[in-house]
């Protein structure tokens, strides 16, 4: 609705422009190519963005058909253009606006003497200028699988999804965000399969953004994003193609964005974030074991210092005996409490990973050797924390990169840190304090409005079968139910325990 | 926002009121010991020092005072740091403390939420001080040299397990006396002697570690324990006994009424392993440990009816039959049973089954 009463404002306007007085406009700008000349006794002027249009496909299909062919039809029309310029859908429009942004596209716009308030739109676009081709899925990487990811270019991503989905039932949904960029964003499903509630949902919440440029997907992610105050992602953003599809065959929506590498993938539970396609290219007791250990360094990742905090600081009880010797040694030269000795190190390790982001990966490296073991051994030399912290705080900080989403990962650093101060100022009630509080704020969060925590809350058992575990393909032929799918089953799901003890 | 600020504040302001004790600003005390000499209480604490990475000195600290509330106190104004007594690991009285009853101190620590009631508790010969000073003279890393002594030969050993959970549980039992570890100075060395038996709160007196094996097993517990059996006469010491491990063994207690009097019957079945035997029994044909069994029932037949007289005698309970008889008696009389107990006939039948021999598990 938002975009299109942007839409109805622009065409209220009153000093409704001509179509020179368009050209006056784009005419400020340098690459703005104005050509004219007379062919066959028709004056015809051609206006396109130097910048935007691919020169060979100008030359060898417009300017080649136009100058050759006009001469032998001597009464043609803008109308007619089609029959001479070998170029696939060419649009006749008296409409500024729409003019205007096509041209803006890429388009070339045609027009001749005789019929001067309309013009021939040509698309021209050189789509991969500039361009990645190929990607190598090297943020979401796995050892097995497909390496192919989405790159930048929105109908390559199409065109890869479509190459393994092959179904009439999957469905493309464009439109375009932002008063400015005018992105192309497309909606993805599999009628049929995806519940059309979401959909709705979807395609709702897409149309009533409004935004003036969209780079990427993340973005997008955020404006759809049903509570903007929480830490965690709502949707899946993944580059990789495989998830995609799972996910699409799951019967979740996905959202691509011209421009941006990543796909959003929603409704997303929170145990989403924690399923790496990997899982599901092993076998499965190894996937189950792989997930659980994920699941563990969560846990461990956010809990681990705040653990140390609270018991150094509140429960010296707690300690078994054959660990106090050593705990205490290792403390016995710090000067800080146990609160700011945490966070000191935490800081450090956030700084490592921050600086090592940003810096060219070369560097990186370098950095990262530098930053563990020469600052790491210098601060407990110097005595600034003890060397299980040391050895706690890394742990934790690797654990939680275990997480196969980058979005969620952060996240994860990130809750460790109000846990940290809770222990700190309250001990171990704190931690529980904090516990609690986390999984009332996932409890109330919601993905398109499915809730996040499912299949915990509302309880769901049958869906555990790809929670924890990740089930053989003899049982996960039913698709989770709290996405509600159109159909029940990905695949017969008696053919698949079907037992094949004799070869025919 | 202003909610999220109220929160934020009231962490902070409740935050204040916890008092923190950070690991590394307390005086850690492990092992505590009382005794009472010349009309004054003498507390000695065991704390251990971390020097070179996780290797640990014990150190102590001693002071005396009138009454027995004062002591930690006054420990505190000879230690830099708070003393703290949540990893407290053993609690040692002497005999003579022991004596005067336990209460002022275990009532403490029933109530005291810091100290784990896995906490053990210990009876020393003569003081507890001096028996602290030699386990924390003789040992350089570990200062849980009596909890580790203790738990090892609770174990794989004769001693029934105790604890200051158990102790309270048989101290505030109607039906049962508590009873605690008995160490011996013996030389340089700190020996376990045995079991160490109250009367309510009261040092009585104590039993052998050899009887203790028959205390553990009549208390149910029903694995470990080695017990030394004479079989012949035929001289060296050694040559004649056989060494017996219990496998397991399990007592049945039965209830009657025998024309006036009350009888308790004791079945107990062990099943054993002989560890260690004299070469001369291992003759070929014969079935080598017929003799043995039938001596082994009778001898622990007859130490058993020792034990009972012995705590008959005494008017104590450790083994906890008054709580057997409430288990199986329409409204049990503490007192009537008690008044009772001394002369209850109680009528121990042992067998033992030998279930393997030699040292192989």
């Amino acid at each position: 609705m938002g975009w299109f009463s942007f839409w109805k404002k622009k065409k209220k306007r009153p000093a409704q422009r001509n179509l020179s007085q368009l050209w006056e406009k784009l005419r400020q700008s340098s690459d703005f190519v104005e050509v004219s000349f007379v062919v066959g006794g028709k004056e015809l002027s051609i206006y396109y963005f130097d910048s935007l249009v691919d020169p060979q496909v100008l030359q060898e299909r417009i300017f080649c058909h136009l100058q050759n062919d006009i001469p032998q039809h001597p009464n043609v029309r803008l109308e007619d253009l089609q029959q001479i310029v070998p170029i696939q859908r060419i649009e006749v429009s008296e409409d500024t606006a729409l003019i205007e942004e096509k041209v803006l596209k890429g388009f070339v716009a045609v027009t001749f003497r005789e019929q001067p308030n309309k013009a021939a739109l040509m698309g021209a676009a050189a789509e991969n200028l500039g361009l990645r081709e190929n990607n190598d899925s090297e943020n979401e990487f796995s050892v097995v699988g497909p390496k192919v990811g989405f790159v930048e270019n929105v109908g390559v991503n199409l065109h890869l999804i479509r190459r393994q989905v092959v179904t009439p039932n999957l469905v493309f949904r464009e439109m375009s965000i932002g008063s400015m960029s005018k992105t192309k964003v497309v909606i993805a499903y599999i009628d049929g399969v995806a519940n059309p509630e979401v959909i709705q949902t979807v395609t709702q919440r897409l149309e009533s953004i409004h935004f003036d440029l969209v780079f990427d997907n993340a973005i997008l992610d955020q404006l759809l994003a049903d509570n903007s105050r929480t830490p965690f992602p709502l949707f899946i953003s993944t580059e990789r193609i495989d998830r995609a599809i799972y996910a699409l065959v799951s019967g979740q929506v996905a959202i691509f964005c011209d421009g941006s590498p990543y796909a959003v993938i929603g409704p997303a539970a929170l145990f989403d974030f924690f399923t790496s396609p990997e899982d599901y290219y092993l076998p499965w007791v190894l996937g189950t074991f792989f997930r659980l250990i994920r699941f563990f360094g969560v846990a461990f990742s956010v809990l681990a210092s705040p653990i140390y905090v609270a018991v150094l600081t509140y429960h010296y009880e707690m300690i078994p005996e054959d660990l106090l010797g050593p705990i205490i040694y290792s403390r016995s030269n710090v000067p800080f409490p146990p609160m700011l000795e945490v966070l000191f190190l935490e800081i450090t390790i956030e700084l490592l990973r921050e600086a090592g982001a940003r810096l060219p990966t070369k560097v990186a490296q370098t950095l990262g050797i530098v930053g563990g073991i020469v600052i790491g051994q210098a601060t407990v030399d110097a005595g600034l924390t003890s060397t299980i912290l040391l050895i706690v705080v890394a742990l934790a900080a690797l654990a939680s990169f275990t997480t196969p989403i980058f979005k969620m990962s952060n996240t994860i650093r990130f809750i460790r840190f109000p846990f940290i101060l809770f222990a700190a100022f309250w001990g171990g009630i704190g931690i529980i304090f904090a516990v609690c509080g986390l999984l009332i704020h996932l409890g109330r969060l919601q993905s398109f409005g499915y809730p996040y925590l499912l299949p915990f809350y509302p309880f769901r058992v049958r869906s555990f079968r790809d929670t924890f575990i990740r089930s053989p393909y003899s049982e996960t032929a039913e698709r989770p139910m709290f996405l509600r799918p159109r159909s029940r089953f990905r695949y017969d799901p008696n053919a698949a325990k079907q037992k094949r003890d004799i070869d025919e | 926002m202003r909610r999220g600020l109220a929160w934020v504040g009231a962490l902070l302001l409740l935050g204040g009121c916890v008092s923190s004790r950070p690991i590394d600003e307390i005086q850690i005390i492990q092992q505590m010991g009382y005794d009472f000499e010349n009309g004054r209480y003498t507390g000695t604490a065991v704390y251990p020092t971390f020097k070179q990475g996780p290797m640990t000195k014990p150190n102590m600290l001693t002071t005396t005072s009138p009454t027995i509330y004062d002591l930690i106190p006054r420990l505190s104004s000879k230690s830099a740091l708070p003393i703290e007594e949540g990893q407290l690991r053993l609690i040692l009285f002497g005999k003579e403390f022991a004596r005067r009853g336990v209460t002022q101190i275990t009532h403490s620590l029933a109530r005291n939420n810091k100290v784990g009631s896995h906490l053990l508790l210990g009876v020393a010969e003569e003081s507890a001080k001096e028996l602290l000073k030699i386990t924390a003279k003789t040992t350089l890393s570990d200062t849980l040299y009596l909890p580790n002594l203790v738990e090892q030969n609770e174990q794989s050993m004769n001693l029934p397990k105790t604890n200051l959970h158990l102790f309270l549980y048989r101290y505030f039992s109607p039906g049962s006396d508590p009873f605690l570890p008995y160490f011996e100075k013996k030389g340089d060395f700190v020996k376990l002697e045995g079991v160490a038996l109250f009367r309510d709160d009261q040092y009585v007196g104590h039993v052998s570690l050899r009887d203790s094996f028959l205390m553990k097993i009549l208390l149910g517990e029903t694995k470990n324990g080695v017990y030394q059996l004479k079989v012949g006469n035929r001289g060296k010491q050694g040559e004649d006994r056989v060494m017996l491990q219990n496998l397991w063994a399990k007592p049945k207690y039965e209830w009657k009424r025998d024309g006036r009097r009350h009888v308790l019957d004791v079945f107990v079945h062990i099943h054993a392993s002989v560890r260690d035997y004299p070469s001369w029994l291992d003759q070929p044909g014969g079935d080598l440990f017929a003799d043995v069994k039938k001596k082994m029932q009778n001898e622990l037949e007859h130490n058993m009816r020792r034990l009972f007289h012995y705590f008959q005698k005494k008017r104590i309970d450790p083994l906890g039959i008054g709580d057997f008889v409430r288990s199986v008696t329409r409204h049990w009389d503490s007192d009537a049973f008690y008044r009772e107990y001394p002369d209850l006939d109680i009528r121990p039948h042992v067998t033992v089954d030998i279930v393997h021999t030699g040292i192989g598990e």
